[in-house]
């Protein structure tokens, strides 16, 4: 190892690296353990890179063909049951661990300054997580996710002016066809990587280069520091390994269902849901009524969301007083309500028929 | 000129008006049978109200349609006279008669609908219903006891009293009163037992519109018992391959000789209960042996047909529960359940073969479907090993984990430590 490393300094700059690599540290406190989210979800993200290019082998797009390809991988391909379950346990729980990372920094207000684009670049990939489920969803062609996509594509086309033509982009054409799924999978497997990428590497070399951020509230009384190589990187190694046994537990016990192939003739099935974190959305929407104010309901809730988010992307500009130390009362009490209201919204989506 | 041209505006204001008075007593045509007897009480106002929602209403048929006199005659006198060809109620022997006037006549049908059939009248002088009107019998149905009057409506309508889901119901309104039927020689019990029967839960349980209500085996407007020489011909409208089996079978013969009727000998009539193998051989429920006894050929028949059945039938049910229990625990069985199809196919199929009484034919359709049967059993133990292989796997890839977390945990252990030192 050691001649390696000597063998490639004698010709690369890599001492420039592994300086670089090394000056970051890891503030030691009460509250470490919410460090540990970004990681794990950068780890599903990892396993759904690899289990990703493994059901690449086999998937086949097409109306005709999709279903049929993932029954062939989960029935016949050796393991193909398992990775398609991981595959899919794992882009959920990557993205919970993106919401419970994302609430834990808002809550220790680390999007203050200097760290406003470590904040956005994070927004986005949480936005773009949620677009990979949305366009990953629909990629098995069975029922439930057939009309999940025309529900979800029919919200989008009720934005005013432009909905029309965000949903034809969407579905490439009126309706849910095979064409909607062909374009789905290539933003599934190609333009959706190559955007979230970029940010995932704009996001790690920020915090490469700012080092780790502490809670605002314990700003001043961090006493103790441990480099993040090798100390906190061996321990985000122990928490991997862990996760990867819980995803392995999900897959082996509660395999993903692959459900009955899609029919576009036929009538929607009763209970048709979203995945889990749109319900909230999608519940809100139901329960809001025709009209509110002479403006119809639904487009109440889409623009009320789209503040929402737009909101939260502008937090560390919006929110000044965490730049000068000071936490401001509102951020934690509107946080706790969002997290309560989608908690709420979730639990009342999957139980209310 | 001036003159002129008003003279022309007031021509031409004058046509105006009177176009337009035209067109509203063109409008406000009345019909003074119904507004009369809006105005009226009870049993008068009753066909008033009613007629809104009638089908010969829908279709521009107004009262004189079938009442005759003069809809546009404001004096009731004149409107009801029999100048101007007024009919009165018909008595219930006129009835089927008065209906039939219209409905009997195809070239008149064909405007309003030329599917529907014209041949009611004929067939129902040929009913029971039919025969004892003629006979001056007053309480038999005739075409409004199951149609109702005045809001008719259509067949396909499920509010009609003759929609197949209401037929049961309006027969039975007649037919299960005991008082009303006691003057005729037959149960009412038929509804009560219908219900309960396959048929019954079918059409009335599931609303599966494509099961047998009564007018299905007894006819419609020719309603009659089908008696022993037909029965089967009923069943084997929708039963076709038993009806084929049975034909060619020894029992065929067998029953014509003593006068049994097909189908029903064994199976009952509206009390059809839901088959099951036990009703073949010569147990408790068996069928069979309510004729055959222990020294006769169809004895060792029945027994060795009931052997093979429930053979089957046993591979068939352990095999899917195999399956279901593989996928309750995730493992892809579409292939397998497809095949579990096939097996249950072949299952009716070997159940149909009863119908021919011959055990060897029986036999060896049944050793054939076994074959299948037994791949796919084979098949579900299959799947449920792979369940525990899963499970196994699983525990094994824990223990490494663990194995591996506390190597790396030593590993931070040591670094810190060496880093104190």
């Amino acid at each position: 190892m050691r001649g390696l490393i000597n063998w490639l300094a004698e010709r690369y700059q890599i001492d420039q690296l592994l300086s670089f690599a090394k000056k970051k540290d890891v503030p030691i406190h009460k509250e470490f353990v919410w460090y540990y989210f970004g990681g794990i979800a950068l780890f599903l993200f990892i396993i759904q890179v690899f289990t990703g290019i493994l059901l690449l082998l086999y998937y086949k797009p097409g109306a005709d063909t999709a279903f049929e390809s993932v029954q062939f991988i989960v029935t016949k391909v050796k393991y193909g049951w398992l990775i398609r379950s991981i595959h899919s346990w794992s882009a959920n729980l990557m993205v919970l661990a993106a919401f419970i990372h994302m609430f834990s920094n808002l809550f220790a207000r680390t999007y203050r300054k200097p760290r406003e684009l470590t904040w956005i670049s994070g927004m986005f990939l949480f936005f773009l997580s949620m677009g990979f489920g949305f366009s990953g969803y629909l990629l098995p062609w069975n029922e439930l996710a057939f009309f999940a996509t025309k529900v979800g594509t029919d919200i989008a086309g009720a934005v005013p002016i432009i909905g029309e033509y965000m949903l034809v982009f969407l579905r490439g054409g009126q309706d849910v066809t095979g064409g909607t799924l062909s374009r789905f999978f290539g933003f599934h497997v190609a333009v959706l990587p190559g955007i979230f990428t970029l940010f995932l590497a704009a996001h790690l070399a920020i915090i490469q280069f700012q080092g780790m951020s502490t809670p605002l509230h314990l700003e001043g009384k961090i006493k103790r520091k441990m480099p993040f190589f090798p100390n906190f990187m061996l321990r985000d190694l122990v928490v991997w390994i862990g996760v990867l046994n819980v995803v392995a537990l999900l897959a082996v016990f509660f395999p993903w269902e692959l459900g009955v192939k899609a029919d576009a003739f036929q009538a929607a099935p009763a209970g048709i849901k979203p995945e889990w974190y749109f319900m909230f959305m999608f519940q809100t929407l139901k329960f809001l009524p025709a009209e509110v104010f002479f403006i119809e309901g639904e487009l109440v809730g889409i623009g009320g969301f789209s503040l929402a988010g737009i909101l939260v992307v502008l937090l560390p500009f919006i929110d000044r007083k965490s730049s000068r130390g000071i936490k401001h009362p509102l951020v934690t009490i509107l946080g706790v309500l969002a997290v309560l209201f989608i908690i709420a919204m979730t639990i009342v989506g999957y139980t209310i028929e | 000129m001036k003159s002129a041209r008003a003279f022309l505006i007031l021509i031409t204001a004058v046509i105006f008006l009177i176009s337009l008075q035209v067109e509203s007593l063109a409008q406000n045509q009345v019909n003074t049978c119904i507004e009369c007897h809006l105005e009226l009480d009870d049993e008068l106002l009753d066909p008033a109200i009613k007629f809104a929602e009638d089908v010969h209403n829908k279709e521009g048929i107004s009262c004189a349609g079938c009442h005759g006199g003069d809809p546009t005659e404001e004096d009731a006198e004149l409107a009801m006279s029999e100048k101007n060809g007024f009919r009165a109620v018909p008595s219930i022997r006129e009835i089927p008669q008065f209906c039939g006037q219209c409905h009997s006549d195809p070239a008149y049908m064909r405007k309003y609908n030329p599917a529907l059939p014209t041949d009611q009248l004929g067939k129902y002088w040929t009913s029971q219903h039919g025969q004892k009107i003629k006979q001056g019998d007053k309480n038999v149905a005739q075409c409004i006891s199951c149609h109702s009057v005045h809001d008719i409506r259509k067949t396909s309508d499920p509010r009609s009293p003759v929609y197949d889901l209401n037929v049961p119901q309006t027969c039975s309104s007649c037919h299960s009163d005991a008082d009303y039927m006691a003057s005729y020689p037959i149960a009412t019990d038929q509804h009560a037992d219908y219900q309960e029967s396959v048929h019954g839960i079918a059409l009335l349980k599931h609303k599966d519109t494509g099961a047998p209500a009564c007018n299905d085996c007894h006819g419609n407007h020719a309603a009659t018992p089908p008696g022993v020489a037909s029965i089967g011909r009923v069943c084997y409208q929708c039963h076709l391959a038993e009806g084929e089996l049975f034909n060619v079978s020894p029992h065929k013969t067998a029953f014509d000789d003593l006068g049994e009727a097909e189908c029903s000998s064994c199976h009952g009539n509206h009390s059809i209960r839901p088959l099951t193998d036990e009703q073949v051989g010569v147990g408790d429920e068996s069928l069979c042996a309510t004729c055959h006894s222990e020294d006769d050929a169809g004895y060792e028949a029945a027994k060795a047909m009931k052997q093979a059945l429930v053979d089957l039938s046993e591979t068939y049910m352990e095999a899917r529960e195999l399956i279901d229990e593989a996928e309750r625990k995730g493992v892809g069985v579409s292939d397998e359940q497809f095949a579990l199809l096939d097996v249950r196919h072949s299952l009716i199929n070997v159940r149909k073969l009863v119908h021919a009484f011959n055990p060897d034919t029986l036999i060896s359709s049944a050793e054939r479907a076994m074959e299948a049967a037994d791949e796919v059993h084979q098949a579900g133990i299959s799947a449920v090993v792979e369940v525990k292989n899963r499970r196994k796997g699983f525990i094994l890839f824990t223990l490494v984990t663990i194995v591996l977390m506390a190597l790396v945990i030593v590993k931070i252990k040591q670094i810190e430590r060496d880093k104190v030192k």
